[in-house]
C-alpha cells in the first residue's frame, strides 16, 4: 500500500520486460527468452494491478475499475 | 500507435535547484544527439526497414527514448521550477527564460532549435544502422559530458541510468546490423538496397 514500494514493483518488472523485449526483437526464436519475458509481463500485471488499487490509473485501461477520473488528480511523473 | 503509462522509466527526484546545469542538460532534449533526436531518427528509419526483426527492434527503441525524454524534461523542470528570475540569471539562464520563462523547449544547450537536420533515415538498412549506431555513441559521450558537470547525486543516478541504456541500444543496432547483412550478398553487402531493390 506503500506509493514508493508499489511504483518500484511496476518499474523493475516493466524495465525487465523492456529489456527482454528489446532482445527478442534480433532474436525471435530464443524460447528461454520468451519464457522470461512472460514471467516478467505476468508480475508486471499483478504489480500494475496492486498499485493502481491502491494510487490510481497508470494507463487509461486502468480506469475500468476507477470510482473517479483519477487520471489528473496525482502529479504527473514529470511533476 | 502510443499508450501512455503514468510513470517514468526511471526515477527523477531532484531537490536542489541548478539552472546552470539544467542549461547543459537540456542538450539531451532538444540537442543534436538528444532523446527527441533519436526517437525521431528511429521512428523514421523504421518505415523502410525490409527486416522486420531489426524494423521492430527500430519501433521499440524509439518507444522508449521517448520514456527517456520525459525523463530529460523532468530533470530540467525540477532542476529550475520555483528559482525566481533574478536566481535564473545569476545561474546564466536569462537567455533561455526571456524567451521560455520556466517551461521547456526544445532547444540544444546553445540555444539552436531542435531540427530533422540532426538526424538522417537514409532508406538503406545499411546505412540506417550505422546512422543509428552512432547516435547511441553521440548520445553516451553527451552524456559523459553531463556526468563531468554534475555533483548532484538525484541527477547523477538517472543521467546514469539514461547513459547505459544508450550502450545497451548500440549494441542492439549492432545485432540489427549483423542481420540485415547476413541476409545480403556477404562478398558484396553493397550490391544492392534491399529496402529499394528488393
Amino acid at each position: 500500500m506503500n506509493y514508493e514500494t508499489d511504483l518500484r514493483a511496476v518499474n523493475e518488472w516493466s524495465f525487465l520486460a523492456t529489456e527482454l523485449q528489446l532482445y527478442l526483437d534480433t532474436h525471435p526464436d530464443d524460447a528461454r527468452a520468451l519464457a522470461a519475458l512472460k514471467n516478467a509481463l505476468s508480475e508486471r500485471q499483478a504489480a500494475v494491478s496492486t498499485f493502481e488499487q491502491a494510487h490510481g490509473a497508470l494507463t487509461v485501461d486502468g480506469l475500468l475499475s476507477a470510482r473517479r477520473y483519477n487520471w489528473v488528480e496525482r502529479p504527473f511523473p514529470f511533476e | 500507435m502510443w499508450i501512455y503509462e503514468k510513470r517514468l522509466e526511471f526515477p527523477v527526484k531532484i531537490k536542489n535547484k541548478n539552472a546552470r546545469l539544467a542549461k547543459a542538460i537540456i542538450s539531451q532534449l532538444g540537442g543534436p544527439d538528444g532523446e527527441l533526436g533519436a526517437a525521431m531518427r528511429y521512428f523514421s528509419q523504421r518505415y523502410a526497414m525490409p527486416d522486420r526483426r531489426v524494423a521492430g527492434l527500430l519501433n521499440d527503441v524509439a518507444t522508449e527514448e521517448l520514456a527517456h525524454l520525459e525523463m530529460v524534461g523532468t530533470i530540467v523542470r525540477q532542476l529550475t521550477k520555483g528559482l525566481s528570475a533574478e536566481e535564473l540569471q545569476k545561474q546564466g539562464f536569462a537567455d533561455y527564460y526571456i524567451d521560455h520563462t520556466d517551461g521547456i523547449w526544445m532547444q540544444a544547450a546553445s540555444g539552436t532549435p531542435f531540427t530533422a537536420a540532426y538526424f538522417q533515415s537514409k532508406g538503406d538498412p545499411v546505412t540506417d544502422l550505422h546512422e543509428s549506431m552512432a547516435a547511441e555513441q553521440k548520445a553516451r559521450t553527451t552524456y559523459d559530458n553531463i556526468l563531468r558537470l554534475a555533483d548532484d547525486p538525484d541527477v547523477i543516478a538517472p543521467i546514469r541510468f539514461l547513459r547505459q541504456r544508450e550502450v545497451v541500444h548500440y549494441q542492439r543496432f549492432g545485432e540489427g546490423l549483423r542481420l540485415v547483412t547476413e541476409t545480403l550478398d556477404k562478398r558484396n553487402p553493397y550490391a544492392s538496397n534491399p529496402a529499394f531493390d528488393g
